[in-house]
């Protein structure tokens, strides 16, 4: 397929709120899970909390007023300057809006119901997963097709691979593309109650990894069908292809080969048109749970071999569920921009099953032009992103 | 205007009768086995069946699966906090992987031993014209089918989530192809998101100008009069599976976040 150029890109998260936030706790290898001071007082497992002030939304939007909505609002104020140069080629019905979530306002309704029960809790602006495209429509004064993605973890990836087709196609011109989660106790019992999350800071593909940490934030990007003439001096960069199947396995479990895995890697880089040995790097899915990370190297090798430099953020982020693909996302353009891999955080004695190039320290890549970022979800939803930069 | 030809339809009310208030034939047992279908919602269960009952289990094996659903499993959220209120909160494993949007495609695949994509779309009660136009986009760019499945299950276990709004369980699934070289239902002949102008929106100087023979203009109800968030998807599936039916249907649905969906359906008449 032919590139779709990206034009901005914010991320919200344990690591700050701001990418270059981001950039500097990565290269830094300074992890954002702690204990949680605010979102789940009292939670025994370390948290990737955003402990910043979410400043309230807009007076027009108050009734939508979530700790998501929140999230949401702030990855989309910094695009405001890449969306105030298009307006005058892209008209707000040509522009587009697509959510990724997995929650929407679960932690609110949670207060809600301790409180009284959700007595006065209104459900459809606050919590129903639509509210969030309509939010993200609102801030960005989006008039053309706006909808929400919701499979689970994978939730950001499709949510990307939804604007796209909506470029594609001739839809839309350009498509604000955001994904986001907050922490909240349905999740964090939730996934307590499978047995797959570590009581200590998660470590992936480490031979003694327990589970999961989660996490919050959001992270959102302008897709667009043409780039603007002279638009940015910097790196050019673009979502090259996807890749999206389904396991047929098991409603939790991956299937343990990474057959799965494999295939939706395998299909992200034939649409993108290049060659397994044109990745330069792949954002693993990596969630630290034995299960995952066991699979996703058997899978990664059968696609990539042991060659490809590969990492879980995992570590520094936690799992960010709806919002992680995009995060993630994030983190792919920045080692694409920085031509700097980041470091498998959190892994101490790499599981001799794994034999992908988990990357224990950073890596300079000179050069690199393609990177894959992969998620995949409850129901055995799987994504595999390419992203491209050319200078 | 021909469109895209839609091969196949299902829907179900209330899990035992179809649009029409007729009782559909009992589920197959041997599709959703019963340790599977004692841990599943309603919600799933009626979604399955629909889409196997389109003709799911013979569409083209990469064809994608869009799921469409305002509320989702809302009943299972409501099962699920009242256990966070516990000194020691146990959450059931089986609620909380079924209380994802997706589940209803994530057991789909798993049941029909399925490898193809799936997505879930949500837009409150343009949930169902959204999956459509994104089922539209796969088509455009390349799929040779898509099949869509929607549902929402009436409101028993949320009383927060105001109940009046949807008050049956309804699940439909419709199968469009790219080419017409197969059965045929009818055609999805143009999807499209209009977005608000200065003069008022007029659903019937629209069905004037395309020469509708009905018109679905923001309906809110079943065709039992029950409210119900997918009465779009209710008056499409009405329209393809009503016997002997044809002509042109406009569906206009508001969006949420501003503007409308606006679908065409065509049936030819056949002898």
């Amino acid at each position: 397929m032919d590139p779709l150029p990206i034009l901005g890109v914010t991320a919200v998260s344990a690591l700050g709120t701001t990418l270059d936030q981001l950039r500097a706790s990565l290269w830094a290898g300074r992890s954002g899970l702690q204990a949680s001071s605010v979102v789940l007082p009292g939670a025994t497992a370390p948290v990737g909390e955003v402990r910043v002030l979410l400043p309230p939304l807009p007076g027009t939007l108050a009734a939508h007023e979530s700790r998501c909505a929140r999230l949401l609002a702030m990855a989309l104020a910094p695009l405001a300057p890449v969306l105030d140069g298009l307006r005058a080629t892209v008209p707000a019905h040509r522009l587009g809006v697509v959510v990724g979530t997995s929650a929407s306002g679960n932690r609110d309704l949670e207060d809600a119901f301790r409180s009284d029960g959700a007595a006065g809790f209104d459900y459809h602006r606050r919590q129903v997963f639509g509210a969030a495209a309509v939010v993200a429509a609102r801030l960005v004064d989006a008039r053309g097709p706006a909808w929400t993605v919701s499979t689970a973890c994978s939730s950001g990836a499709n949510a990307v691979i939804s604007a796209a087709r909506l470029l594609r196609t001739g839809t839309c011109d350009a498509v604000v593309v955001a994904s986001v989660d907050a922490l909240c106790w349905t999740t964090y019992h939730g996934f307590r109650g499978l047995g797959v999350m570590d009581s200590r800071t998660c470590r992936p593909f480490d031979v003694d990894r327990q589970g999961l940490n989660l996490g919050e934030g959001a992270a959102a990007m302008v897709l667009v069908r043409d780039r603007p003439p002279a638009s940015d001096t910097g790196p050019e960069l673009s979502l090259a292809g996807w890749g999206a199947g389904s396991e047929a396995y098991h409603m939790t479990a991956p299937e343990p080969e990474g057959e799965g895995a494999a295939r939706v890697m395998a299909e992200a880089i034939a649409r993108a048109g290049i060659k397994p040995s044109d990745v330069g790097y792949v954002n693993l899915h990596g969630t630290a749970t034995p299960a995952n990370d066991s699979a996703e190297s058997r899978g990664m090798v059968k696609v990539l071999g042991t060659g490809v430099p590969c990492s879980s953020t995992k570590g520094f982020t936690g799992h960010l569920l709806g919002a992680a693909a995009g995060v993630e996302a994030a983190i792919t353009l920045l080692a694409l921009i920085d031509q700097r891999l980041p470091r498998n955080l959190g892994c101490e004695v790499l599981d001799p099953d794994v034999q992908a190039r988990i990357l224990g320290d950073d890596l300079p890549a000179p050069g690199i032009r393609y990177a894959l970022s992969n998620s995949f979800a409850f129901g055995g939803n799987d994504t595999s992103l390419v992203f491209g930069v050319r200078r | 205007m021909k469109g895209f030809p839609i091969r196949g339809a299902a829907a179900i009310c209330n899990g035992t009768h179809s649009l029409a208030g007729d009782p559909l034939p009992p589920v197959d047992d041997e599709f959703i086995p019963k340790n599977v279908r004692r841990r599943i919602s309603r919600l799933i269960a009626q979604a399955l069946r629909v889409t196997k009952d389109a003709g799911g289990l013979d569409a083209a094996p990469d064809a994608p699966l869009v799921f469409a659903t305002a509320n989702g499993e809302i009943n299972t959220i409501g099962a699920i906090l009242p256990a966070l209120l516990a000194a020691e909160p146990q959450v059931s494993p089986t609620l909380f992987h079924n209380s994802v949007h997706n589940a209803a495609p994530g057991y789909w695949s798993i049941l029909a031993h399925r490898l193809a994509a799936s997505t879930t779309i949500t837009m409150g009660p343009a949930s169902f014209e959204a999956a459509m136009l994104e089922a539209w986009t796969h088509l455009h760019d390349g799929e040779r089918e898509v099949q869509v499945t929607v549902g929402d299950e009436a409101i028993t276990a949320a009383p927060w989530a105001d109940p009046s709004h949807c008050t049956r369980d309804f699940c439909g699934s419709l199968r469009i192809a790219r080419d017409d070289d197969g059965p045929l239902l009818g055609w999805l002949a143009s999807v499209a998101c209009v977005p608000d102008g200065p003069a008022p929106f007029d659903a019937a100087a629209l069905a004037d100008v395309l020469e509708a023979t009905e018109i679905a203009d923001d309906p809110q109800a079943l065709p039992d009069g029950a409210a119900h968030p997918l009465a779009g998807a209710a008056a499409a599936l009405a329209f393809l599976l009503r016997p002997g039916a044809a002509g042109r249907l406009l569906l206009v649905r508001r969006s949420p976040a501003g503007g409308r969906f606006v679908l065409v359906i065509d049936r030819e008449a056949h002898d």
